[in-house]
């Protein structure tokens, strides 16, 4: 390869040297293996995971009785603003990254992602801002102005201390984190399938991640300006939100929700992948209509775009605008109820194993029927006049995001363990898992329609015995608590099955994509030799070739094994070498974030961090010249 | 997969979900809150609309739920031989686009009317009018053709057209009456209207519903639905002085103490003539005040106190209004409220010459009570 002489190229002079071991502490710093930086997306996540949920708890033992006082106001409006902006960008988001870091690649047949170092990048930026968020914390009170941050009320003004603008500059780090995941993937998927997978042989959680990465390259920026506006208003003394200085809060509430809405799709498209996946699997049957699933999932990713004002109906925009994003809204449960009906019929007449994975993606389903069809109930905007900023909003959006996004996620954990460690989790502990987190969670959520329809506001820390509401509460609280030890049985259930760590081999459920056809965990090429695909499902149909020629009888499985990586000269294989400057770019960023709220001299450090990093990344090559020649 | 466990994975299942939907049944609707309950036209078509949609939710519910479960149990596992593998139907698919179109339009017919219906205003001609306006914990409610000023509570006549106009000082809340009508934001610099209608007389409950801050929990009203003929004589009071105090009694002690420590802010003589526009005057005067200096301003927006003898409750409909209650939320209104901005700019709290002995709150109290013109027929209602 080396055979023809470059030019000698500008090199930024290192500091450290360039990490080569495959192992330890500095390894796992400057990887760019796209399965380790899924892996540590998926733990940072879910450390978030359980403050989000003990944030919730928290919640929860506060409103289990009338007027108790568990948590004071102050704390308590932080901790609602916390757990939303937590399970909306620390944990859900994050968690389908891990996905799409660790599956994408595997399932298009490629060794890594288009850019491995700006998928580090991704993860860095990730991780040090959600530290940067939950500092707040410790520096005179997190962020309280809700996750939807409203102005006047999260102005300056109202809302002196530093929270708010640690959420705003949190939210803006973790937006480049996500928009430079987004482009990454979009990238990954058209350039980097193997031969043969055309788009419309593409697994559908791959053409969901497709979708997702498009809507958050759109959507994050607008969150960006509208959080750089309202950094300025805090900071600079600017007026976009200030009504007596001719600014105007209901222009946040416009962009907040434009980015908003399709964010909401950002954080239920990968579920909708996961479960597409694990659906036929355990059916073993193909996907049912799998062209109208992908079409509807570009359907919701667009029209997305076009309801954001249904979290704006009491805002008084007038009865024209209510009746247009009544019906826009209206709208989007016509594809939706296409997938559900769809993996409904995937189910039907298939030979179902009932294992863990497949229980929480029938949950799924389940669950997020119900969501939606609250959902319908408050698209009827004269009806949502009742419901909008009361707990049946928050019982519905929990049906989507936990029933929906948490289920799938707990499928899709379950379905890959074996794929990221080689080992089986314990079957027996998952379904109790499953069972307890089901009851938990419809225990929890369930009473809540009827408190928000009995008129419970939203977001108000104590309540009067006299209001009726407090049973309800109080069974929502227990359910909580069911969750909880289910989130206790899952934990356990790793550390156990940890413990025999019981062989999966590569495909221990007999599935479909090409993610299966490789040895688990997958060496760090991941193929040894790139497939060439001819089939949707081409694996499955490597197995079952009998069914290609039409025969739908007695079919017998061919024996092939996945394969196999043992005896691979790895140095005829080229991947990237790691790289330790996108973790300073991400430190950078994180210190100059700081800076705007204490001192110049920190910004300045950050930039100079950053700037450092993007030089040595951009002239660094992507592998340093081995002194082998081959 | 055996009997057995499937058992053991939906028998679980089962009763929880028949556990919920009993516990649930025995919540009842007979919240002062429920959206059930309605008790005017604009809350009895949104409950209206929300049943029919409802309902229409409750059979795709059932046909969507039921097919998951029996195609889970009927489909399940039996042997190691691969189903037959169907990949689509067309004619299913285009079924299952078309039907919950159809479903769509059906809800989105009445939805759209009612739209309509709910927002477009009554005649203002034949109409109450109504100005609402959000602070930072409480409603200041005026009525400028009758030129009446009060707060926390609204008085409407039964059976007639008003139309709030909404609006907020402050930062954004949201003006919610559950039993008479959805809610609307009140955002500053920005007029919103609603119409209600209250089919019959009696007490009912409103709370503020947009997160607006540290005491947005504490932050309701009341609303008192009049016979007519009880509002018009509502009307008459709010405009006769309150009954004369004896020179020397507790009640005139408390007078003084009132003018002296808490007039600034709180205006309680709303009855004189004229008194209306000077009321919306220093209103605005006491927020810019207070925007000018938010740390130690020594005036800052409060409730008008008019008649306060007649009131129902104290704090933003908190508490009940006696005289118990009201000494202790005077002593020390985070008794009762936190974050009200009484607490932190009146000189009585904050300043150390100026502190009240609990007697000198007892007067302030007492005369606070006395509020009231001396009429003996006033009717109570019961709370709905």
């Amino acid at each position: 390869m080396s055979s023809i002489a470059k030019p000698k190229q500008f090199q930024l002079p290192r500091i450290f040297p360039r990490p080569k071991s495959h192992k330890g502490l500095w390894y796992w710093l400057a990887t760019v293996d796209h399965k380790k930086i899924g892996t540590m997306y998926g733990l940072v996540a879910f450390f978030w995971f359980l403050v989000g949920g003990i944030e919730a708890l928290l919640i929860r033992l506060q409103l289990g009785q009338a007027e108790s006082s568990i948590l004071s106001p102050e704390v308590y409006n932080q901790m609602f603003t916390m757990h939303g902006t937590t399970m909306v960008f620390l944990v859900v988001m994050p968690l389908s990254a891990a996905f799409f870091n660790w599956i994408v690649p595997l399932q298009i047949g490629a060794r890594d992602v288009a850019f491995p170092r700006l998928n580090a990048l991704s993860l860095w930026v990730f991780i040090f801002g959600t530290i940067l968020m939950n500092i707040s914390w410790f520096v005179g009170g997190a962020p309280n102005g809700g996750w939807f941050g409203y102005p006047p009320n999260s102005s300056l003004g109202f809302n002196p201390g530093n929270g708010i603008t640690y959420w705003v500059m949190g939210l803006n780090i973790l937006g480049v984190a996500s928009i430079a995941a987004g482009l990454n993937f979009i990238v990954t998927i058209i350039n980097m399938r193997a031969p043969g997978m055309h788009m419309m042989k593409m697994p559908v959680f791959t053409w969901m991640t497709l979708i997702t990465s498009v809507l958050i390259v759109l959507a994050l920026p607008i969150l960006a300006v509208a959080g750089i506006q309202l950094t300025a208003d805090r900071i600079y003394g600017t007026n976009f939100f200030n009504s007596e200085a001719g600014g105007d809060p209901i222009f946040w509430q416009h962009i907040f929700w434009l980015f908003g809405h399709p964010e909401v799709y950002i954080l239920i498209l990968p579920a909708m992948g996961i479960v597409s996946e694990v659906l036929p699997t355990f059916s073993r049957k193909p996907l049912f209509g799998y062209t109208a699933i992908v079409f509807a999932g570009i359907v919701i990713g667009f029209m997305g775009w076009f309801v954001w004002s249904h979290h704006m109906f009491t805002v008084g925009l007038g009865p024209a605008a209510n009746t247009a994003f009544t019906i826009t809204t209206m709208l989007i449960a016509i594809p939706t109820g296409v997938k559900i009906f769809n993996w409904i019929s995937t189910l039907w007449g298939g030979s179902i194993k009932l294992n863990t994975s497949m229980l929480f993606s029938i949950g799924f389903i389940a669950m997020f029927t119900i969501g939606g069809l609250s959902g319908v109930t408050h698209a009827a905007s004269p009806s949502d006049a009742q419901q909008q900023d009361t707990y049946y909003i928050v019982a519905h959006f929990h049906y989507v995001l936990f029933g929906g996004s948490i289920f799938a996620i707990f499928s899709g954990i379950y379905y890959w363990w074996p794929k990221f460690t080689g080992w089986l989790l314990d079957e027996k502990l998952g379904k109790i898992n499953f069972v307890l987190m089901f009851i938990g969670f419809n225990l929890q959520f369930g009473p809540m329609h009827w408190l928000g329809l009995n008129g419970m506001p939203r977001r108000i820390y104590t309540y009067t015995e006299d209001m009726g509401w407090e049973d309800s509460n109080l069974a929502a609280t227990l359910g909580g608590l069911i969750i909880a030890i289910s989130v206790l049985v899952f934990l356990g259930n790793i550390i156990l099955s940890k413990r025999k760590k019981q062989n999966s081999g590569g495909d221990p459920w007999d599935a479909r994509t090409l993610e299966w056809s490789i040895a688990s965990p997958p060496p760090h090429y991941n193929f040894v030799q790139i497939p060439k695909v001819k089939h949707i499902d081409d694996w499955w149909y490597r197995k079952y070739p009998e069914l290609l020629e039409g025969n739908n009888q007695n079919i017998k499985k061919q024996k092939i094994e996945v394969e196999d990586s043992s005896n691979v000269d790895e140095s005829k294989i080229h991947m990237p070498d790691l790289s330790y400057y996108p973790l300073i770019i991400g430190v950078g960023l994180t210190i100059a974030a700081l800076g705007v709220m204490y001192t110049y001299a920190l910004v300045t450090i950050g930039l100079i961090m950053v700037f450092w990093g993007s030089i040595g990344w951009s002239t660094e090559p992507v592998n340093e010249d081995s002194k082998e020649h081959h | 997969m055996t009997k057995k466990k499937l058992k053991q994975i939906f028998f679980p299942l089962f009763n929880s979900l028949f556990l919920i939907f009993f516990i649930s049944c025995g919540f009842g609707f007979d919240s002062p809150m429920s959206t059930f309950d309605a008790q005017g036209p604009v809350a009895q078509l949104q409950k209206d609309l929300f049943l029919f949609v409802f309902w229409l939710a409750v059979v795709v519910f059932f046909l969507v739920e039921g097919a998951i479960l029996y195609a889970s149990y009927r489909y399940r596992q039996k042997d190691e031989k691969l189903p037959v593998q169907i990949h689509g139907n067309a004619k299913l698919e285009l079924m299952w686009t078309i039907l919950p179109s159809i479903i769509i339009v059906i809800i989105a017919v009445p939805t759209v009317m009612g739209i309509w219906k709910t927002q477009v205003m009554p005649d203002e001609e034949k109409s109450i009018i109504v100005d609402s306006i959000g602070h930072q914990w409480w409603f200041e409610f005026r009525y400028p053709e009758e030129e009446i000023v009060t707060a926390n509570e609204l008085h409407i006549p039964e059976n007639k057209d008003v139309i709030v106009n909404i609006e907020s000082q402050d930062v954004i809340h949201s003006f919610w009456i559950p039993k008479i009508a959805g809610k609307i934001d009140m955002v500053p610099n920005h007029q919103n209207k609603l119409w209600i209608k209250a089919d019959s007389p009696g007490i009912y409950y409103g709370q503020c519903a947009e997160f607006c801050g540290i005491a947005h929990a504490l932050m309701k009203f009341r609303v008192v639905v009049h016979t007519k003929e009880d509002f018009e004589e509502w009307k008459n009071d709010m405009r006769t002085p309150p009954a004369a105090l004896n020179p020397g009694s507790e009640e005139d002690e408390g007078r003084k103490l009132f003018i002296g420590n808490c007039s600034m802010c709180h205006t309680h003589d709303s009855y004189k003539k004229a008194a209306y526009h000077k009321e919306i005057q220093n209103q605005s005067n006491r927020w810019e005040e207070w925007k000018k200096d938010k740390e130690y301003s020594a005036i800052v927006s409060a409730p008008n106190l008019t008649h306060f003898g007649n009131r129902l409750t104290i704090g933003a409909g908190l508490k009940e209004n006696n005289l118990e209650t009201l000494s202790n939320w005077i002593e020390n209104p985070d008794n009762i409220k936190i974050g009200t901005r009484m607490k932190n700019h009146a000189a009585i709290y904050n300043s150390d010459d100026q502190f009240l002995t609990s007697n000198e709150i007892d007067q302030i109290a007492k005369y606070l009570l006395s509020l009231k013109p001396d009429r003996v027929s006033v009717t109570t209602y019961t709370n709905k």
